[in-house]
């Protein structure tokens, strides 16, 4: 059994047309569900409480990447705060709606409505690490801290030497220009380990600079990798903004453990 | 020896180019006693100690000044501290070493640098008297 967790925003008449295509895809396939309309004042660990009760082992965030993180931190938290042992096997599912912020349902492999819908129905799942943000916020992708940041593990500190970098935290590859001889060993979503990455900023013509475009994330260069099971990462500032599928605001020092196997979700081509 | 186009060397070290699992990149700097279990890619500055049970390629320019520990090891870049290799050690002609050798296997190219002990047994433990290197003379260097 399936539940349907569609944002608000979704509702909206730009996507009565991607919503009518939703529909007749579950139908067709034979996958509907109950839905759950996430607005701002929806209990949404209310409704996952009622689902589990029900036997719903589903759950699929329709939406984007802010409806894929609340929907799977709510899970995970209704799921750590319970000893019933219906809440500890659920199967993790994002339908993309509008082709900005689709960081996560890209990670899975789903990246149309219509193929999700395929893949969705397919139900061929993974069950794949977690990362976990000071004790309270959960991530599938990659978390990535500001300028100025350091690496601290256990017994030894990673600073960086040149300007222009950034650190991240990654489960799946976020790099483009990943040495593909490194991809086969790297980046493995079930291995127990994330990759802590220092990587740098491309070099940008004059151009480029005048027109003033900035390199995304995936157009960095990753130059150290260190492969972490828990890390710490400092910063001058007392309070960080970090993306971690979502946008976040985050106090430093800022620790990050991986959690592994922990979401099991349905995964379409990799 | 290390392949970069994936074939095994007979007798070489079975890591290949692009399988080390941490990579210190040129422009980072590690302080501390850094221990893992994988292999190591050193192409920046190390400073306190470095301890792996897999393989450790040091490349060209950079810069460890701690005591080593690996099971196998190809250097071309410069260390200061002793270092302790349990299978095979190799020295590229950009290698600089300041400190004690303890390997099982060693081969050294023209032009590395090596300045301190060096024991190299069969069983990789070291000797009681371990023989000295001496420091290449600076008519040699500039060869």
């Amino acid at each position: 059994m399936y539940a349907y967790f569609i944002d608000d925003w979704v509702y909206s008449r730009k996507y009565h047309k991607q919503m009518d295509k939703l529909d007749l895809g579950l139908t067709q396939n034979g996958i509907s569900g109950r839905k759950f309309k996430l607005g701002r004042l929806h209990n949404l660990s209310r409704s996952i409480d009622e689902c589990f009760s029900t036997g719903i082992k589903t759950f699929v965030a329709v939406g984007n990447d802010e409806t894929a993180s609340k929907l799977l931190n709510n899970l995970l938290k209704v799921e750590k705060g319970s000893e019933k042992q219906e809440h500890k096997k659920f199967t993790f599912a994002v339908i993309p709606i509008d082709d900005s912020s689709q960081f996560i349902a890209h990670c899975f492999g789903c990246k149309t409505l219509q193929e999700s819908i395929k893949f969705l129905a397919v139900h061929k799942t993974n069950t794949i690490d977690v990362g976990l943000i000071n004790n309270r916020h959960y991530f599938i992708t990659a978390a990535v801290f500001p300028k100025a940041s350091s690496l601290s593990f256990l017994s030894y500190t990673v600073s960086s030497l040149k300007k222009g970098h950034h650190i991240s935290v990654c489960n799946f590859n976020v790099y483009k220009k990943v040495d593909p001889k490194q991809k086969k060993n790297r980046f493995d979503i079930s291995d127990g380990l994330f990759d802590a990455v220092i990587a740098y900023h491309p070099d940008l013509s004059l151009i480029d600079r005048i027109c003033s475009n900035i390199a995304s994330i995936e157009d960095f260069t990753p130059e150290s990798i260190f492969p972490i099971k828990e890390i710490t990462i400092k910063n001058k500032q007392k309070t960080i903004s970090i993306f971690a599928d979502v946008d976040k605001q985050m106090s430093t020092p800022v620790r990050v453990d991986v959690v592994p196997k922990l979401l099991n979700v349905v995964i379409g081509n990799l | 020896m290390f392949t970069k186009d994936g074939e095994e060397n007979e007798g070489g070290i079975e890591m290949k180019e692009g399988e080390s699992e941490t990579v210190i990149g040129a422009s980072v700097k590690v302080d501390g006693d850094f221990i893992s279990e994988g292999n190591i890619l050193v192409q920046g500055i190390v400073n306190g100690s470095l301890k792996t049970a897999g393989n450790l390629q040091v490349e060209e320019g950079a810069k460890i000044k701690a005591d080593v520990e690996a099971t196998n090891a190809v250097v071309r870049g410069e260390v200061k501290g002793n270092v302790t290799i349990s299978e095979n050690l190799e020295l590229g002609s950009a290698a600089s070493i300041e400190g004690d050798i303890t390997t099982k296997v060693l081969s050294i190219e023209p032009g590395a640098v090596l300045n301190g002990h060096c024991a190299v047994s069969a069983n990789g433990k070291e000797t009681s008297e371990p023989s000295s290197v001496q420091k290449p003379s600076s008519d040699e260097e500039k060869d």
